[in-house]
């Protein structure tokens, strides 16, 4: 999967998270979950668990602590997809 | 070292599900889980040690300069009783004080040169700053290269940790 699709996929993810709709409607790969979205710590995790359910793959804690982002996010979901 | 955390019980139950499957697994270890479930009011003791690992992890990130990132599971809490418990991150520990009410949990790590807190809007902190140490003109807000929020005061500047969530807000200075 090309990681323009994975950015798409994730962007439904996160939208329901949002607390900042004009930083959404501009994400890029830049685009930090906390500072720029303003997205709550604690649906961070959601945002994993909803990954692993759309992508059907599972990600470990080394993974997690790097996912604040949209770019690193796409990352490890590509090398999960690859990996299964 | 300074670092606190507020979770406002109404607003965490409208966003958040931790009975959600593999939601506590994710950011707790079997022994924290454990002592969640067989608490009394599982929720609020999720969140307690929520709100401890935030803290702890704000106070760190401040002492050694770490970059963003997100892993509560690496922080491990113990209680000592209903206020007073310890956080652990690699080879360190910090003392955390918990404030437990009907409606909001609230922690902060103990410090003793940085120990006053406040509950309110910005506005309102930074007047009682400005009254409480007698200064010509209101503090201001600016951040580190970290993008940690300190206090620039009239000649030196000062750290303060900032938290909000829903209609809490509080200030650890």
């Amino acid at each position: 999967m090309t990681s323009e699709a994975i950015q798409a996929r994730l962007k439904q993810i996160v939208k329901p998270y949002v607390n900042n709709q004009e930083n959404f409607e501009n994400l890029s790969p830049e685009s930090n979950f906390i500072n720029d979205l303003e997205i709550n710590s604690a649906n961070l995790v959601d945002i994993v668990l909803d990954v692993e359910d759309e992508f059907d793959i599972r990600i470990e804690n080394d993974d997690m602590e790097k996912m604040t982002d949209v770019e690193t996010t796409v990352e490890v979901i590509q090398n999960k997809l690859k990996a299964k | 070292m300074i670092g606190n955390d507020i979770v406002d019980l109404a607003k965490a139950k409208e966003e958040s599900n931790i009975f959600r499957p593999r939601y506590l697994q994710k950011v707790s270890s079997p022994e924290e889980i454990e002592r969640i479930l067989s608490a009394t009011d599982p929720v609020k003791c999720f969140w307690r040690m929520w709100t401890m690992k935030e803290s702890a992890y704000k106070a760190f990130q401040r002492q050694f300069d770490l970059k963003p990132v997100f892993n509560p599971f690496a922080f491990t809490c113990l209680f000592e009783d209903s206020e007073f418990g310890t956080v652990d991150f690699r080879d360190h520990q910090l003392a955390i004080k918990t404030l437990q009410t009907e409606d909001f949990v609230y922690s902060e790590v103990l410090d003793n040169e940085h120990n006053h807190n406040f509950f309110g809007g910005s506005c309102d902190f930074l007047l009682k700053v400005k009254n409480q140490l007698n200064l010509p003109s209101l503090p201001k807000f600016t951040k580190t290269e970290l993008g940690l929020p300190v206090l620039s005061l009239a000649d030196k500047i000062s750290p303060v940790s900032k938290t909000h969530h829903g209609k809490f807000q509080a200030f650890q200075y």
